[in-house]
């Protein structure tokens, strides 16, 4: 099989150079290296890289795959944490960097439309001198594009109050599997028809290649307050947040980090949080001036009743962005707690924080890793990231139950597999945990209504078959190179 | 079954430090070269991986590999914008070290190269010879000539590029001899400086500006006699033994009569490689703590400056200005708001700040040489930049980036004048 | 025979069915086994005019028994809720923990909440400015097969999964029957009201409403409407040629705020007459636009024109010209905020019978020009005959949504022959 592919990549090579450019074709195997990973653990080669330049070079790239029965995986930026962007079955990897034009900017309609490489955070910088913002802000969203945003329906600190990646998007061209060019939606707000918008964000790439997108771009808000408040207990500061949206509020963000995290994002980037809290909530409101403060007031209020350590406001952009610098950080900081850490993503409704936190807390009693809180504790995020070596025979195979186990109890909860980091490769063996047999085969139903050949980001999603963890972990582990394990 | 079980462990990288990246893709969009082509081979987080499938055994080093290693610009935007604290910088300078061997290139090539980095760069008496008669080229009207004609063309791009390269001169050259430069000023403080290599040459004029701000600000300045290169770009090719024993000499011109007041330093990939002659001289017993001291002392000019109560003139000056970040002052000594704060205390001065002005020019001490055409690639980036900023003057902080921004002016054509902070400043002061 | 079950005239041939929860329902589907037979979902019959016409149906699934509210979960702002319930049975319930729903439409009391999303009914409340879908964050669908199938859950972050409940959100029920959805809630705001302001000219009516919406005020609903809306609906707007209904909510002193900007903005409008309505009478007065849907005639039309904030300038514009000319009236609301149209025409009915069809080929061409669709509401039937209902989709996107169908409902047994994808089969 191997010949016969090559032989056919003899004549497909120049193709794609003919449609796309000599340049923008790679196929030596150094090059196609660099092309494996994503932000995940998983790794896969593809035969060839293509960069395309538009939305025409992308139908013709996806009919030649086609008439060769080559998978198409595209990518963005390659920071997915769930193995989206990984080229699992070979095949063609369609990298969207080159399509990054912010195309139009309509102040008055608050819509802009991008080619899907723009990275997230440039198109709000760009909008800001028009006093305009996009709200989905990622932690990643100094890398991460547009493209992969909707592939991945992303969320982020400030979805808590404006809602994630679907929340913001008023329409798509996209290049179908057969290679034809259409649009889902439009401009406008509202339209006819199935919401083929709403079904392709979130779909991680298996339903068509987005080309275009047209986001809704909301004013930049009047007043913004950051509040870090810190407790003695990681069950203080879960109550609180339960209380506080118990209570009707809508803060743009609330995320919350136990002590590992204050101690890591303390050594790394001094953000200036307290010693010897158990954790802190990181508030911020935003809106109109009086709204902010009769809000911040209330939230102040509430958590008095949980005695906290120390309640702390910025009073300016710079000690806000202090604040917030701890938190942006500490991912990366984790580093410096252990070698390497595996980092959990599912949501549980949020009365059930106290709950869910004290039985993860048993895990890692019981198993010895310790396992550090990372919250968007606002809409019941959860990041439990679980500390670790490598080089310890034993750690992976252990982490990756660990990780299982956590999962099984978030849906035990009522919550779900994935907040924002999506299933692709890596959860796609735990499906089973939250959907029966039939919804998942009505949602493969959903990629059939699409394409039948199965070309676009094949085997991501659904379950490979077996069904079963031990699989999802034995192929986890053939994959992991050292250290990585986001 | 396992890839991890077959790795042949090479020694030349730090695994620790290597293994650090996970991959994320945070640096991709500081990275000038990642930007010019939109290509991860020539993103920091592929050229780690590429040095992680070469340290695993799974890669063998090619010409094609270590040609994405080439086309770093060893801007480090990289390593400062990780959140995992990769040490990008020493990875890839311990890198193009080994890699040495791996290199096929002529025989004529290599000697020029090596000559120059062992033996022009770190002798300002060599050096000057050579930049005088570059001078003389100029000025005899026969690289008008050249020019004109386009006949390096028919001989070789490369050939063209570097003669676009040569540097215009700024006034005489600025030695250092020794000499103490008063600021007249009772009790002052007395400071040392370092010329560096190219600047002294280059930019005369600029140093003696630096220096006489220096003055205002109430400070005697030293230029040690016997200093020499710092050796930036020794490691920054991979000659790092080479790199090792022009510090050591430094540390010791720096150190004479034991004084141990502030180095300032006007050029800023000067500065960056003199913070860290601690780490580069770690294993060596007799220095390594010399060099830790030594580098504790080193500071960037206008870092300095902003801890001195320097009063700008009252003249002023009237210009749009921005600012282009250097590499190695904002990515390296984490240097960002100093300068810019300067500009802003200047009266008259329209500051704007420039779009993308955290991202490379494309200078890269020889890499404007070695790699023209990314080089040039990364520049238009700039220029665009530039011009929609609507300054018309553009200060940065290292003699590579003015050369290199000059340049990219002079091509396109902009009425945009390139200067130092400190030479607005000595306007301020010059200027009725 | 219940006369909800009579869709343009037509009775199911075999009768209603009323599910009591999901097993029967997914049952009531299963046990459809001929080929051939047609379903209609039924909630509370209040939108079942929409659509091409009915050419034949056997069986009406009335989910009016499934109308409960499954779990309140007032801590955590979600709910459950089985389809059938009627958006004020809903409200009602929430409201005794200060929380709503923001979704509304019309006729509360009879509307049920899977009708309301299966058929994208328009209602004027945005919180946030978002769309009725942004509030679902789960869903169960029984398929026409019997199968029952859920997506998403009762928490507000979720992407395990394909989003399907976006199927079925202005699916109008063609590709499985809603039976349970779970909601992001809205805390109430402590206060309430609502500012009108009339204005003698169209372009003031735009001009305050972009003013507004570059503003920070956050309506929670923005109308402006025509002199003959405002007659219609009965308004109390004296000398007004164009009225302007801002409802805002808040915090005392926020919404305090948000009215003095408001009463700031409207100085520079010379001619302008303001009034502000307290809570009750705000509400009133919004149940009434509300659940105005149009003239109740049979020959009466009801459009709605989705397009972008600053398009419904020359919409509207464009329409007032067409129908001065051709002398009729036509009573018009926009959303700004939303840049939506929904316009009312009592009549077009004339001895002429071609002239209705040219009129409405004119608004579509109108429509057409200013980059907008139309979706009508309500057409008489006669008209529905060889006329599509359904504004032009592109063809790339309608390939998809008939494939859809078809894997979903490949016998057509839900709704067949009514929506835009069975265009062929009418
Ligand atoms: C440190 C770190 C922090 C993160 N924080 C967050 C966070 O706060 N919230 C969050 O939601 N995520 C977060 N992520 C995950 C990740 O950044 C997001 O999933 C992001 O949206 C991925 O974007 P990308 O451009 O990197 O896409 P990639 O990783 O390149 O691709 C992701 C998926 O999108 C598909 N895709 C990409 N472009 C297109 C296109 N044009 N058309 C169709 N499909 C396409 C790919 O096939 C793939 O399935 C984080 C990641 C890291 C490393
Ligand atoms: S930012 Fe750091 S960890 Fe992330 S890919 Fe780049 S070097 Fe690796
Ligand atoms: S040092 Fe600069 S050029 Fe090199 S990889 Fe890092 S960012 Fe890119």
């Amino acid at each position: 099989m191997g010949q016969s592919q090559s032989l056919k990549m003899k004549d497909l090579i120049p193709e794609l150079k003919r449609i796309v450019g000599d340049d923008y074709v790679l196929d030596d195997q150094a090059d196609l290296l660099v092309y494996e990973y994503d932000g995940s653990i998983d790794r896969g080669n593809p035969v060839v890289v293509v960069l395309p330049d538009t939305a025409k070079e992308i139908s013709q790239v996806l009919k030649l795959a086609r008439l060769n029965s080559l998978p198409v995986v595209a990518r963005g930026a390659g920071t997915g944490l769930s193995g989206g962007a990984i080229a699992e079955h070979g095949g063609i990897v369609l990298s969207m960097a080159r399509m990054n034009q912010i195309l139009e900017v309509n102040r008055s309609d608050r819509y802009a439309i991008v080619e899907p490489g723009v990275v997230n955070l440039d198109l709000s910088t760009h909008v800001a001198s028009e006093g305009l913002y996009y709200a989905p802000d990622p932690s990643s969203q100094r890398a991460c594009t547009i493209g992969g945003n909707i592939a991945e329906n992303s969320g982020g600190p400030h979805c808590l109050a404006y809602g994630v990646t679907t929340n913001h998007v008023l329409g798509m061209e996209v290049v179908l599997a057969d290679g034809s060019i259409t649009w889902f939606g439009d401009n406008e707000r509202d339209g006819i028809g199935y919401d083929l918008r709403g079904i392709t964000i979130g779909s991680e790439g298996t339903l068509a290649i987005v080309t275009k997108i047209s986001v809704r771009l909301l004013r930049l808000p009047e007043h913004v307050k950051t509040m870090l408040m810190s407790f003695e207990t990681i069950e203080d500061a879960s109550a609180a947040v339960t209380e506080i949206i118990g209570a009707g509020m809508v803060p743009a963000a609330l995320e919350m980090m136990d002590h590992f995290c204050i101690k890591a994002a303390e050594e790394a980037v001094g953000a200036g949080y307290p010693e010897g809290a158990g954790a802190v909530l990181l508030v911020e409101l935003d809106g109109l001036l009086e709204s902010v403060e009769e809000e911040s007031e209330e939230i102040e209020a509430i958590c008095h009743e949980f005695s906290p350590l120390e309640i702390r406001v910025a009073t300016d952009s710079l000690e806000r962005e202090k604040l917030w610098s701890g938190r942006k950080g500490v991912l990366g900081a984790l580093g410096r707690l252990a070698p390497n850490y595996y980092l959990v993503d599912g949501t549980i409704p949020r009365t059930k924080l106290v709950d869910v936190l004290k039985k993860i807390n048993e895990i890692s009693e019981r198993s010895g890793y310790p396992i550090a809180n990372l919250l968007h504790a606002g809409d019941g995020n959860l990041h439990p990231s679980i500390l670790f070596d490598e080089r310890k025979p034993g750690d992976v195979e252990n982490i990756l139950a660990i990780g299982a186990e956590i999962l099984r109890i978030c849906v035990d909860s009522g919550g779900v597999l994935s907040g924002e980091h999506g299933i692709g490769l890596e959860k796609q063996d735990q499906m089973p945990l939250m959907f029966s047999e039939e919804d998942m085969a009505t949602m493969s139903l959903l990629k059939l209504a699409f394409e039948t050949e199965d070309l676009l980001n094949p085997g991501k999603v659904f379950p490979t078959g077996a069904g079963c963890g031990d699989i999802s972990q034995a192929r986890a582990i053939a994959r992991v190179g050292p250290g990585a394990y986001i | 079954m396992l890839e991890v079980e077959k790795i042949s462990k090479s020694t030349w990288l730090n695994e620790s430090e290597l293994y650090k990246c996970v991959h994320c893709g945070f640096c991709l969009q500081a990275c000038p070269t990642y930007l010019a082509t939109g290509l991860e081979t020539e993103s920091p987080r592929g050229r780690i991986a590429l040095m992680k499938a070469v340290n695993e055994g799974r890669l063998e080093i090619s010409n094609q590999v270590m040609r994405h290693w080439d086309l770093c610009v060893q801007c480090r935007a990289c390593e400062d914008v990780c959140p995992s604290g990769v040490p990008y910088g020493n990875l890839i300078e311990s890198t193009m070290d080994h890699v040495r061997d791996y290199r096929r290139i002529g025989l004529l090539p290599r000697l020029a190269y090596e000559i120059a980095l062992k033996y022009l760069l770190p002798n300002q008496k060599n050096l000057s010879v050579l930049v005088a008669m570059m001078d003389f080229y100029i000025k005899s009207g026969f690289q008008k000539l050249v020019r004109k004609t386009k006949i390096l063309r028919l001989i070789s791009r490369r050939l063209e590029n570097l003669e676009m390269m040569t540097p215009a001169l700024n006034g005489e050259f600025f030695r250092a001899d020794g000499h103490v430069y008063q600021s007249g000023m009772a009790d002052a403080e007395k400071i040392q400086m370092l010329t560096g290599c190219i600047m002294p040459l280059t930019q005369g004029n600029q140093m003696r500006a630096a220096v006489r701000v220096l003055n205002k600000a109430g400070k005697d300045v030293e230029i040690p006699s016997s200093q020499v290169c710092c050796g930036a770009i020794n490691s920054h090719v991979g000659d790092v033994e080479k790199a090792k024993e022009l510090a050591r000499e430094n540390i010791e011109a720096f150190s004479k009569d034991n004084i141990d007041g502030a180095i300032v330093v006007a050029s800023a990939g000067c500065g960056a490689r003199m913070k860290e002659y601690g780490p580069l001289l770690a294993d060596d017993p007799e220095y390594s703590s010399k060099a830790a001291n030594f580098s504790k002392r080193v500071i960037d000019i206008n870092e300095y400056l902003i801890g001195t109560q320097l009063q700008p003139g009252e003249s002023g000056v009237r210009r749009a200005v921005t600012y282009q970040d250097s590499c190695h002052l904002a990515n390296v000594q984490k240097v960002r708001d100093a300068p810019r704060n300067l500009l802003k205390s200047i009266q008259g001065v329209d500051f704007c700040e420039l779009k993308q002005s955290n991202i490379c020019c494309g200078a890269g001490g020889t890499y404007m040489i070695t790699e023209p055409e990314m080089s040039k690639k990364i520049l238009a980036n700039k220029m665009k930049n530039i011009i929609d900023s609507g300054a018309d003057t553009i200060t940065t902080a290292n003699p590579g980036c003015f050369m290199q921004l000059q340049n990219g002016i002079r091509e396109a054509g902009l009425d945009v004048e390139v200067k130092y902070v400190t030479d607005l400043l000595d306007e301020t002061y010059t200027k009725k | 025979m219940e006369e909800k079950h009579l869709i343009d005239g037509i009775q199911p041939s075999q009768g209603p069915i009323y599910p009591e929860d999901t097993i029967e329902l997914s049952s009531a589907l299963s046990d459809i086994t001929e080929p051939g037979k047609v379903v209609v979902p039924v909630g509370g019959a209040t939108r079942l005019q929409i659509g091409a016409k009915m050419p034949h149906y056997d069986y009406a699934l009335d989910l009016s028994n499934m109308n409960h509210l499954v779990a309140h979960n007032s801590a955590d702002l979600t709910c459950i809720v089985q389809s059938g319930i009627t958006l004020r049975s809903l409200q009602n319930q929430l409201r005794e923990q200060e929380q709503f729903l923001a979704v509304d439409a019309a006729f509360p009391g009879e509307a049920t909440i899977g009708g309301t999303l299966a058929s994208n009914a328009p209602g004027y409340l945005r919180w946030q400015l978002a769309h009725m879908r942004d509030m679902v964050i789960g869903m169960q669908v029984v398929l026409p097969s019997g199968t029952v199938t859920k997506s998403g859950g009762p928490v507000v972050k979720n992407v395990a999964g394909y989003d399907m409940a976006r199927l079925h959100i202005g699916g109008y029920g063609t590709l499985g029957v809603i039976s349970e959805i779970s909601f992001k809630l809205t805390p109430l705001p402590p206060r309430q009201g609502s500012l009108l302001v009339g204005f003698q000219s169209e372009n003031e009516l735009h001009n305050f409403s972009e003013e507004v919406f570059d503003s920070y005020v956050m309506p929670l609903a923005l109308t402006g409407m025509n002199e003959h809306l405002i007659k219609t609906l009965q308004i109390d707007a004296p000398r007004c040629r164009y009225l302007m209904v801002i409802r805002i909510g808040g915090r005392q002193m926020a919404f305090d705020r948000q009215l003095n900007i408001m009463n700031k903005m409207v100085e520079q409008y010379q001619d302008s007459h303001t009034d502000f309505l307290e809570q009750n009478a705000s509400d009133r007065l919004w149940e009434k636009i509300r659940d105005f849907r149009g003239y109740g005639s049979i020959s009466s039309i009801t459009g709605r024109v989705f397009s972008t904030p600053t398009r419904l300038r020359g919409l509207l514009r464009d329409m007032a010209n067409h129908f001065e000319e051709i002398g009729s009236t036509l009573a018009v609301s926009i959303q700004p905020g939303f840049g939506t149209m929904e316009f009312y025409i009592e009549s077009l009915l004339a001895e002429d019978k071609t002239r209705p069809t040219q009129v409405i080929e004119q608004i579509h061409n109108i429509a057409r020009q200013n980059q907008s669709h139309i979706n009508y509401e309500k057409l008489p039937p006669d008209l529905k005959i060889g006329f599509n209902m359904w504004s032009q989709i592109n063809e790339g996107s309608l390939g998809i949504m008939r494939s859809l169908r078809d894997t979903y409902d490949p016998d057509k047994k839900l709704n067949r022959g009514r929506y835009l994808t069975d265009k062929e089969d009418s």
